[in-house]
Order: C-alpha cells, then sequence, then structure tokens
C-alpha cells in the first residue's frame, strides 16, 4: 500500500449482459443488497459480485445516481443543496421513459437501494396520477385477468371512483 | 419481463396516495388488487386532490371512504381532508378510527364531526406518530390514562381546547418534537388568558393567529420558534439556549423574552413588526453565530433609532443574508452606514422599499460597499397599482441608478421582485 495516497477500494459487479463495473466502495455500500453481503462475507471483497438481475445500462444510471447523491451529502446541508438534489432528481427521472423507469425499479429494488427506490416510485406515482385502468394497465404491462364479471363488480361497488377521468392522451 | 414485486406495487400505489387513484388502480389486475389490500400504507380523501369530491353529498362520501377503508389491511397513513364538508356523523368516524388504529401511524383530519369525537380516546395507546387535527374540540385530556406514547408531530387548527387541557396535551406525549397551533379556540376559566406549556422534547413550534394575556413555554430542545399574527401581552421561552430559528410575523407582544442564552440563534426573522431597538439590540446581540438576519417591514418604537451596520458587523461576523426593509428617514439612515467595518460573510442581501426615494438608491450604495464578498443582491419594491407620471419617472430613475451602480459589481448577480 502507499504512503503517498490512500487508494479507494474498488468493488467489481457483473452485470446480466456480462459487462464488468468497477466501483468504489463507498457507492457499493449503498446498496443494501451488497453491504449486508459483505457484511456478513467480509473475505470476499476481492470477489467480482454478479448481479443476474441487472443490465448494465440499469448499473450505470443507477451509480451515477448514487455517486450524485453521496457527492450532495458530503457537503453541509442547506435549502439549496436540497433544491439542487430536487432538481437532479426530477432531471434523472425526466427523460427516461416508462419502460426504463420500470427497470431501474426492479434493479433498485433488487440492490435494496432505498432513497432511489422511494424516490423512483414516486416519480412513477406521478405519472399514473388521475389516469384510467387502461392507461395503468398499458404503462405497467399489466395482464387483465379478471373474468368480465369480477371486472363489472369492481366497478360497480366502487362507481364514484370511476367517473371524470383525464382522457387518455396517448 | 418481470414483474414488480406486489410489496413495490403498495409502494407506488402508497405514493399515489389518493383514494380514487387507488380504487382505479386496483381495478387493472387481481395481483394490483391484492396489493392494495394487503401492501397499501397511506390513503387519502383530499379535496384538494380531485375536485369530483365537492359535488358528492357527505353521506355518500361516507359510504365510500367507508368501503375504500374497510378494503385495506394495515393502513399506516390516513388522511382525510375534505374543506366542503360541514360534518360527518361521529359514529361512522369512529368507525374508521377504530378499524385503523391498531397500525395507524398518521392521521390527518378536518371535519367537523357530530356530536364531537374524542380522538385522543380512540386513538391513545396506539402507534400514532403524526396527528393533523382540525375543527374538532379537545376535552377532558386525563395523561394518566390516555397517552400518545409516540406521537412526535401534532397540528391543530381551528380546535376548541382549554388551556388547561391543552397543556396537559403536552404531557401526554412524551416524545413531542413538533407542535402548530393555529387559530385555537381557547377557553379560559377565569377572566386573564394564560397558556402554559412544557414540554422537554419539543423542537419546533408554530403559533398563529392567537390573541392570550400571556404565554409561557418551557421547552428544553426547542431549536424553531415561529409566531405569525399573534397578539400576546406576554411572551416568555423558557429553555436551555437552544434556539435556533426565531421568526415573528405580524405580532403585537408587549413583553418579549426568548431567554438570556442566544448563543445557538442561526437565524432570526422579524417582520411587519415594531421593533424597541435598545430591547431587541439586548435580545439578540450575543448571537454571534447568526447565518441570517431579517428585519422586513419593521417599524421603530423611537424614530430616531435604525440599524447600523456597525453593530451588525461587530455582533454578528458569520451573517451570510442580510435582509432590510423599513422606512429610510433622513439623517437616521446616514448615521446607520456610516463606520468602516465590512459584513465579510454576506453572500445574499435583500433589500426593499415601500416608497421609492433617492435615500434608498444611496443605502442600496453604501451597503453593496460594505459587503465585498457579495454574490447575490434582490431588490423588493411595491409598484402602486395606479402609477402616476411621476411614479414612473421615479421608477425609471431608479432603475437606471441601479444599472449604473451595478456595473461597479459585475459579479454580483441582481434580481427584482415588484408587487
Amino acid at each position: 500500500m502507499s504512503m503517498a495516497a490512500v487508494e479507494t477500494k474498488k468493488i467489481t459487479l457483473r452485470t446480466a449482459d456480462n459487462h464488468e463495473f468497477e466501483v468504489e466502495e463507498a457507492i457499493a455500500m449503498e446498496f443494501s443488497t451488497i453491504k449486508t453481503f459483505f457484511d456478513e462475507n467480509p473475505d470476499a471483497s476481492e470477489d467480482t459480485i454478479p448481479l443476474p438481475n441487472v443490465t448494465s445500462k440499469c448499473l450505470s444510471a443507477i451509480i451515477e445516481y448514487c455517486k450524485s447523491h453521496l457527492a450532495f451529502r458530503a457537503r453541509e446541508t442547506s435549502s439549496s443543496i436540497d433544491e439542487q438534489v430536487r432538481t437532479y432528481d426530477e432531471e434523472f427521472v425526466k427523460a427516461r421513459d416508462n419502460e426504463s423507469l420500470k427497470e431501474l425499479i426492479l434493479a433498485a429494488n433488487y440492490l435494496n437501494i432505498k432513497a432511489l427506490l422511494d424516490m423512483l416510485n414516486q416519480a412513477v406515482a406521478d405519472r399514473i396520477k388521475n389516469k384510467s385502468v387502461e392507461y395503468v394497465r398499458r404503462f405497467f404491462g399489466l395482464e387483465n385477468d379478471y373474468t368480465p364479471e369480477e371486472e363489472a363488480a369492481i366497478r360497480a361497488e366502487n362507481e364514484w371512483a370511476f367517473e371524470g377521468v383525464d382522457p387518455d392522451d396517448d | 419481463m418481470e414483474h414488480l414485486p406486489v410489496e413495490v406495487i403498495g409502494n407506488i400505489l402508497s405514493r399515489l396516495g389518493g383514494a380514487r387513484d387507488v380504487v382505479i388502480a386496483s381495478a387493472t389486475c387481481q395481483k394490483w388488487r391484492d396489493a392494495c389490500r394487503k401492501h397499501l400504507h397511506t390513503l387519502e380523501f383530499n379535496s384538494g386532490d380531485w375536485p369530483v369530491y365537492r359535488d358528492i353529498t357527505p353521506r355518500r362520501l361516507e359510504i365510500l371512504i367507508t368501503q375504500t377503508i374497510f378494503q385495506t389491511t394495515g393502513l399506516q397513513g390516513l388522511s382525510i381532508l375534505m374543506d366542503d364538508v360541514d360534518e360527518f356523523s361521529a359514529s361512522i368516524v369512529i368507525a374508521w378510527l377504530m378499524y385503523t388504529r391498531e397500525t395507524l401511524r398518521r392521521l390527518s383530519y378536518n371535519v367537523r364531526t357530530s356530536p364531537n369525537v374524542n380522538i385522543l380516546e380512540i386513538c391513545g395507546r396506539q402507534k400514532l406518530e403524526k396527528l393533523v387535527l382540525a375543527h374538532n374540540s379537545i376535552t377532558g385530556v386525563e395523561p394518566n390514562f390516555q397517552r400518545f406514547p409516540c406521537l412526535k408531530s401534532l397540528s391543530l387548527s381551528h380546535v376548541s381546547i382549554s388551556a388547561l387541557d391543552l397543556s396537559l396535551l403536552l404531557t401526554a406525549c412524551p416524545k413531542l418534537e413538533s407542535l402548530e397551533l393555529v387559530n385555537p379556540e381557547i377557553a379560559m376559566s377565569d377572566a386573564q388568558v394564560t397558556v402554559e406549556l412544557s414540554s422537554p422534547t419539543l423542537k419546533s413550534i408554530y403559533v398563529e393567529e392567537i390573541s392570550l394575556d400571556k404565554f409561557m413555554l418551557e421547552a428544553d430542545s426547542i431549536e424553531r420558534l415561529h409566531l405569525r399574527d399573534c397578539a400576546l401581552e406576554l411572551f416568555e421561552l423558557i429553555g436551555k439556549g437552544t434556539l435556533k430559528y426565531f421568526k415573528i410575523d405580524d405580532v403585537s407582544v408587549i413583553h418579549l423574552d426568548i431567554g438570556e442564552t442566544v448563543d445557538n440563534l442561526e437565524i432570526v426573522d422579524v417582520s411587519n413588526f415594531t421593533i424597541i431597538w435598545p430591547k431587541f439590540y439586548q435580545m439578540i446581540s450575543r448571537s454571534s453565530k447568526l447565518r441570517k438576519l431579517r428585519l422586513w417591514d419593521v417599524a421603530f418604537d423611537d424614530e430616531d433609532e435604525v440599524v447600523d451596520l456597525e453593530t451588525i458587523a461587530f455582533c454578528f461576523p458569520q451573517l451570510n443574508h442580510l435582509s432590510l426593509s423599513y422606512e429610510l428617514r433622513d439623517g437616521v439612515m446616514h448615521y446607520g452606514v456610516q463606520g468602516f467595518s465590512n459584513l465579510e460573510n454576506v453572500r445574499v442581501l435583500e433589500l426593499g422599499w415601500t416608497v421609492i426615494n433617492d435615500h434608498f438608491s444611496y443605502w442600496v450604495e453604501e451597503l453593496l460597499k460594505r459587503c465585498p464578498n457579495l454574490k447575490k443582491m434582490i431588490i423588493f419594491g411595491v409598484v402602486s397599482e395606479a402609477k402616476s407620471r411621476e411614479e414612473c419617472q421615479i421608477l425609471a430613475s431608479f432603475t437606471s441608478s441601479i444599472v449604473q451602480l451595478m456595473r461597479k459589481y459585475m459579479h454580483v448577480e441582481v434580481e427584482f421582485e415588484y408587487e
């Protein structure tokens, strides 16, 4: 180990599509799944961790997110920092389509990154506010597995909720 | 395509919050209905979210709220904020609370109930952490029998409660950190209207629209104190000098005491207030950690008093943000900008006028000189609706003078806010 500079420990992660990512330990520790793994297996830090449920596209976005948030947290708390965090989160989500948001949610859930997961869940909730049943189904790629009778019963029971929905614009 | 786990769906639905959207989502497929039934932790019926609620009769609202709540299990957050509903019947509201109380952590409720529902009796001793209550009464508080062991945040708005019950209520909340009192109806037994509150855990208090003779607060952990639109003869804070944030807005108080030790004050924000400068100075002069000072639309009790920059520079070396708006009177204003000490750390300056004149431009210039590390300046102005030709000319020449002035301070960002 060199005396001149402290080398930051790097962890290697392998994604589902066989890409290897080297990340700083601090960032890897943001993934609770990985943190727990290392807490239980302290000797495994040199090994490559396989992430069969995460694509490289997702992982690189997640790494960016964690890096940025770690940097925000390192700075002194203030209302302007809070606003910068908000703006960053908004930008992070804005450009992504529904499909990539879903992938990110699945990845954040698998890696157990609470803050990211909460933020993404909120972003998705905002996208399905005031929408119709059909819109929500399309958004999440859901199959309607109700029988026609079941569906009619649900609509009748909660009649009030099905009035006056935003017209679907796509 | 891998499907979302049902807990994640529950999380998304909880963030959706609004009951109507949750019901719609549950109609998409069985898994989502399951998520609503078992993994929904927050449900809201807020008239602000969905205008159609206003067209539904209270009776029908009672039914649909009951139906929807009873389709869930393990609800942690329930919000029923219906601004246009006169009242809900007590037995129905009690049913909602009884159904959810084992797991409920957050409750917001603002509809009158007839007859009055004793929230304490129904929610006490459970998991409640946050309670927002409006338009209801609280009576007969008995801390020995009814406690909110987990309550951290309490907000009472247009609530009828006696001074004694309010005081007892605080002792029934051993973990309370945040208290908000808006326009309470405080019933008093004798002529003098006095409120005495004590909470060793309270960190933040906000009081709005209260009119009392005496308000005494004993709070050893208090960090934030905000009074708004209050008329008090005496306000006394007894604590251990932990206060960091102090804000008063449109308050009339004859005797104000926030304690001897003010070492930790970081923000002082006074607006629409008449300042007795010697008293005020004595109150905050030892707050050497002060980062933000705002004196906005204030008047000075003594016409010859003024806020002078020397005092500010001397007392508050760490001042980062300075906001001043008051009437600048001849002679007195010049006294205020005398001296040579700079406000080294001020990064943001907010200056406001109510009447625009040459004094103001001069004052802005003097302040700029004294803030060598300024990054941003915001000028606040009041522009009258009927703009006379003379007013327009004054505004125009003011604009020119500012443009000229700012050429000397190119590194300072300038913004204008007019109302």
